[in-house]
């Protein structure tokens, strides 16, 4: 086994700097896919995707004929997402954009911010504000989703500092082990997670090849935190489940899923 | 209908019992009271553990709680000292007294009565609405620590241990389930006193709900009651009797915060 130590240096780079390897790592990743393309069925609106990243939601659902457009704050991830979309053959409207502070031409029945997007704003003026240019670019009686991470009891008291295993996938061109490792420091009083990640390309041998070192630095959100801040971003009601199938959510959910409505 | 536990401490004996040792709060509250513009009120006051020695330093003080046992037991203590305050029974969430305060505080978790948010919004704006103009409120709750929430199986642990006079002790017991998505605390405590040779001579059994509430999500209330300004001092947490400053706020600590009305 080799684990990273816990306080690797020199991980400055974002893993958004690296759109291939993020593709690599979470491009199978389906789930949340198929709910969204559902809402959108559902809501019959246009649909902003709020950190679009390479497009992993947003081109699975324009191939399905969605009407969507996406920003996303790494320049390096939208030009990913637009040679993907040149690639399918699809036309894709994604900019570069700050989620706290973003305009666009038009106004949607649908908005979502999967996979834990949200958590990148670090402040509650940070939360308050990407929610409020949300809350305006959505028509009368029109739907935010957004997905993070839940802080559960058992997730907060996991020991801190040692490397997680989070992920391990066959490279699809040589089939050898991708590995993510993920060493966290949590700050509950704050809600902030430090994040060192270290992604490990194997070789044949199982022997580490090549080794990507990440940072990022995210802030989680509980529950009724969650419900007011939807509340002062001015959202008439929401509701908090704990998967994608609506189910409650609990001290043994995984996701945090906010649904919020704006005023019709 | 009220959400608020009520349940707490039908006995003011027993909540002297408990807690009456604990006064190492008692000079910070004094403290901010004595640099207060204005009248003082304390909400949650109890049977007067914290507003008594404060009226008995002279301080301009009213007292609101909901529970009526207490507050005559309260005023039965302010009467021995030949001390008066106007002491009324009531609901944080809904109080109405007749005049405005320049510090209204509420001690010792008692904020965590509250068990929704629209509990908390509506005490918070109804103290906003009690201050004078530039006035100060004061929330002294828990910072929660993941560590402790972690030990909410029902199973009772050692909460407060104390020897009493005669070689007497009493010994409280905490059974702690949580329903940590909303942050709720379902607290059954058990309290045993045993005389010197350890046979118990006194049973209590009581049950009550408490919320806790993160920093951040603290912040976000103090906004939606209507205050522009709020800040947060950690203090040492313990029963002990060590209430100092901390260099920064931890989890376990006690949270105090502090919101202005704008002038």
């Amino acid at each position: 086994m080799s684990a990273p130590h816990p306080l690797s240096a020199g991980a400055e780079l974002s893993p958004y700097d690296a759109p291939e390897l993020y593709d690599l790592l979470f491009a199978g990743y389906k789930a949340d896919v198929t709910t969204y393309l559902e809402k959108a069925r559902a809501v019959g609106g246009p649909v902003l995707e709020v950190a679009c990243g390479t497009g992993r939601v947003m081109l699975g659902m324009q191939e399905e004929g969605v009407d969507i457009e996406g920003i996303d704050a790494s320049p390096e991830m939208v030009a990913r997402l637009h040679a993907k979309a040149a690639e399918m053959g699809l036309h894709a409207v994604a900019d570069v954009d700050d989620m706290r502070s973003f305009t666009r031409a038009r106004t949607f029945g649908l908005i979502i911010v999967p996979f834990n997007a949200f958590v990148h704003n670090l402040t509650a003026d940070d939360q308050l504000a990407s929610l409020a240019r949300m809350h305006q670019h959505l028509n009368p009686g029109g739907m935010l989703i957004l997905d993070v991470q839940a802080p559960s009891v058992s997730w907060l008291t996991d020991d801190d500092g040692k490397p997680a295993l989070e992920l391990e996938l066959p490279h699809p061109d040589t089939g050898n082990p991708v590995r993510l490792w993920d060493t966290r420091i949590k700050d509950p009083v704050r809600q902030v997670q430090r994040s060192l990640i270290e992604i490990q390309e194997l070789d044949a041998k199982g022997e580490v090849a090549t080794s990507h070192r990440f940072s990022t630095v995210v802030r989680w959100i509980h529950k009724p935190e969650m419900e007011l801040l939807l509340r002062l971003a001015g959202f008439e009601r929401w509701s908090i489940s704990g998967d994608f199938d609506d189910g409650p959510y609990d001290d043994d959910s995984l996701q945090l899923i906010a649904t919020a409505w704006r005023g019709a | 209908m009220p959400t608020t536990s009520r349940a707490y401490f039908a006995s003011p004996a027993l909540y002297d019992l408990l807690y009456g040792h604990f006064s190492a709060d008692v000079p910070f509250w004094l403290a901010r009271a004595r640099t207060a513009n204005g009248p003082t009120l304390e909400l949650a006051c109890g049977n007067g553990r914290v507003l008594v020695p404060l009226r008995a330093a002279g301080v301009d003080i009213d007292g609101l709680d909901l529970d009526a046992a207490l507050l005559d037991d309260a005023r039965r203590k302010l009467a021995a000292n030949k001390l008066v305050a106007t002491l009324v029974q009531g609901d944080m969430r809904e109080f109405r007294m007749s005049r405005h305060y320049g510090l209204i505080y509420i001690a010792f978790n008692s904020f965590q009565h509250n068990l929704t948010s629209e509990d908390q919004i509506a005490t918070l704006a109804r103290c906003r609405e009690h201050l004078l103009p530039g006035g100060t409120l004061l929330v002294n709750v828990f910072s929660p620590d993941p560590a402790k929430l972690a030990q909410h199986n029902g199973e009772p642990r050692l909460q407060i241990e104390k020897e009493l006079p005669g070689g007497a002790s009493l010994q409280c017991y905490d059974a702690i389930d949580s329903e940590a998505a909303d942050q709720i605390m379902h607290v059954s405590r058990r309290v045993e006193v045993r005389n010197a040779k350890g046979a118990v001579t006194e049973r209590h059994a009581m049950a009550w709900d408490m919320r806790w509430i993160w920093p951040n999500e603290m912040a976000l209330l103090f906004r939606l009651a209507g205050f522009p300004r709020a800040e947060v001092e950690g203090r040492a947490g313990s029963l002990k009797g060590d209430f100092s400053r901390q260099a920064e706020l931890k989890a376990g600590d006690a949270a105090v915060w502090t919101a202005w009305r704008d002038a």
